[in-house]
């Protein structure tokens, strides 16, 4: 550089030669690829997302892995652990292990349906609301208020004994409670991506709406829509055990975690029969502890400042 | 002969919490197929809500508050919604100023282009990815191929904005606007980011408005240049006459700060005291009074207008200016202006 004229060719053909390493060693890599080499960084998040996977084909595999019918009375009631039944029977006579792994199914059809259903209803009122502004977000963002002064416990308690407890209900009524904190999540992504250039530069190409909303602003907004229905499926498997376990949620017959740990409401239960609470316990345990460390991982590995 | 552009009394309003400020108050530009104009000012001077007002991309706040805006003859002031999508990028395409965030990070380049692409032409998904390619060949990147399934964090800036003026060509738009293309690159790739767009005007004829503060830029791109003040046009002349003849305090300000080669070695360069007044607070009379060295009673009351004072449409706004120049040039200029 210190050759000022008679530099001038070579200096023209050396920011090429640069370029060229650059390139090549920056070789593109995927979105999708950066993400998972970050996520497997985490080796408990490896571990959760291997037990979610587990777990999530034992539901789907259920009517097949279960030994009994989980709806089969026995002449033994509240047996202890046999060689005929692995985990002994309920108070009713069934199968408890058997119920435990048909209660797979209630437990994540329940996480994973009302998540969905929160999820999608959240993100499209916090994208519109943030994109939109005025009089429409504060009119959102009060509605939004209102539902999360409500206590949430009292009103499901209400809204389950005017329909009737049941799994579309519960489903209903937590994802009716669930939604207001997602919209003011992805409504706040919203506010600070939308007035980055890129979507400044959309608008300016002419692109619509829709598209600069569903094309350009929910894609970098995904990383925390996704961590937070992470934990919410996680968060919503525990409040349907918790429902359940009060009778206000999943009605025996059908099998559910949380109804199963009902019967460790009487102290002999709890002290002397472990196996009618200790199995459906532990799943409920592993479940959401496998779910919370998926989510995690996924945090740090979406976590664009990284 | 009708003008591509033409701003009339163009001005923009913002709100805040103070009430309503107006950074942009009654500009005017007009400019022909193939022409360059810059808008030069520094920071605050309303230079960029004027060029987001022509696109109607003011955002939340903003609002334009008088004075229209025609490309073509058709207003785009009045214009809906799905009426403005069709001109936007179409027949006005905007480069904003930083590189960096003008590209969406969690699409691929080819994405983003293919998807300006086919906006506004009929094409099928292949076809546009090869029209991509060769955009990409034509701003100067190398294995363009490539680069359509790369992601905008590994381009560098310079690349980067090649890939956003790739992207304002992409539907040959008759007008390009762009905010300080190249204040966020270093100096060798500004200057081939400049010719990228001199290019682009020698082959399609289009027009340019280049909003810059460096006039550096304005020497090697201008055929007219507008200085704004304080959101105010305070002189208007063609590239060669503003710089061998600037006439305004303002702009002999700006010369006088910018180091040149012809200087004489030793020579201090010269800032412009004070600062540019908020738009909340504007000062009476004419709006660079309390800065200028020749601001006397006048002045301080009383806005000069902005009216030609030389031959060839060089106009300026400054009381001092008006009386020093011989009267006839004035008088025969303004009553050319005045019809």
């Amino acid at each position: 550089m210190n050759a000022s004229t008679g530099a001038g060719g070579g200096a023209a053909v050396r920011p090429k030669a640069i370029t060229g390493v650059a390139a090549d060693s920056s070789a593109p890599e995927s979105g999708a690829r950066t993400i998972w080499r970050r996520f497997a960084r985490h080796r408990l998040a490896v571990a959760g997302l291997i037990v979610t996977a587990l777990l999530i084909l034992t539901a789907i595999l259920a009517p097949y892995l279960t030994p009994h019918s989980p709806y089969a009375v026995t002449a033994s009631f509240s047996a202890a652990p046999s060689a005929d039944h692995w985990l002994g029977t309920d108070p009713v006579g069934r199968d408890v292990l058997s119920r435990l792994i048909a209660a797979s199914r209630v437990s994540l059809l329940v996480g994973f349906s009302t998540v969905a259903l929160y999820m999608t209803f959240g993100t499209l009122v916090g994208l519109i609301s943030g994109y939109a502004g005025g009089w429409l977000d504060s009119a959102v963002m009060r509605i939004t208020d209102m539902f999360m002064a409500f206590p949430f416990l009292m009103v499901i308690l209400v809204v389950v004994s005017a329909l009737g407890a049941g799994l579309s209900t519960l489903i209903w009524v937590l994802a009716l409670f669930s939604w207001p904190a997602v919209a003011r999540l992805v409504r706040s992504s919203v506010l600070s991506i939308k007035r980055l250039d890129y979507v400044r530069a959309g608008v300016a190409l002419g692109l619509g709406t829709p598209r600069i909303l569903f094309g350009h602003i929910l894609p970098n907004a995904l990383g925390p829509i996704i961590v937070n229905a992470t934990f919410g499926v996680a968060s919503a498997i525990v409040s349907e055990a918790g429902l359940s376990f009060l009778g206000m949620g999943v009605q025996p017959p059908t099998a559910s975690w949380g109804n199963m740990l009902t019967d460790a409401q009487s102290l002999t239960v709890l002290t002397e029969q472990p196996w009618l609470w200790v199995p459906a316990g532990s799943m409920l345990l592993v479940t959401v502890l496998a779910i919370n460390f998926v989510g995690d991982g996924l945090r740090d590995a979406l976590d664009p400042k990284q | 002969m009708a003008y591509l552009l033409e701003v009339e009394e163009l001005s923009v309003s913002f709100r805040t919490e103070g009430g309503e400020i107006t950074p942009v108050d009654g500009i005017r530009i007009a400019l022909n197929p193939g022409e360059t104009m810059c808008i030069v000012g520094e920071s605050g001077s309303g230079k960029s809500a004027a060029a987001l007002a022509i696109l109607r991309l003011l955002g939340e706040g903003g609002r334009i508050s008088g004075g229209s805006v025609r490309l073509n003859g058709e207003d785009l002031v009045s214009k809906t919604g799905a009426e403005l999508r069709s001109f936007r990028g179409k027949e006005v395409a905007m480069i904003f100023q930083e590189p960096m965030t003008a590209l969406n990070p969690v699409l691929s380049v080819g994405s983003q282009l293919i998807e300006a692409i086919r906006l506004h032409s009929k094409r099928s998904r292949k076809e546009a990815r090869r029209v991509a390619a060769e955009l990409l060949r034509s701003v100067g990147i190398p294995r363009p191929e490539a680069v359509l399934g790369e992601y905008p964090h590994s381009l560098s800036g310079g690349m980067r904005q090649r890939v956003v003026i790739a992207m304002a060509l992409a539907s040959e738009p008759k007008l390009l606007i762009a905010d300080e293309p190249t204040t966020a690159l270093d100096v060798t790739i500004q200057a081939q980011i400049l010719e990228l767009m001199k290019r682009f005007r020698e082959r399609s004829g289009a027009a340019i408005v280049l909003i810059t503060h460096d006039l550096g830029v304005v020497a090697e791109m201008a055929d007219r240049v507008a200085v704004l003040y304080a959101g105010r046009i305070v002189e208007e002349a063609d590239v060669f006459s503003l710089f061998e003849n600037p006439l305004h305090p303002y702009t002999q300000g700006l010369m006088r700060s910018v180091p040149s080669p012809d200087a004489v070695r030793g020579q201090r360069l010269v800032p412009i005291p004070g600062s540019v007044p908020s738009p909340a607070a504007m000062p009476a009379g004419c709006r660079f009074h309390d800065r200028c060295p020749q601001a006397d009673r006048r002045c301080r009351e009383e806005e000069p207008p902005l009216e030609p004072v030389r031959a060839g449409g060089h106009k300026a706004r400054c009381w001092a200016v008006r009386e020093r120049l011989p009267a006839t040039d004035a008088t025969v200029a303004s009553v050319g202006g005045g019809l």
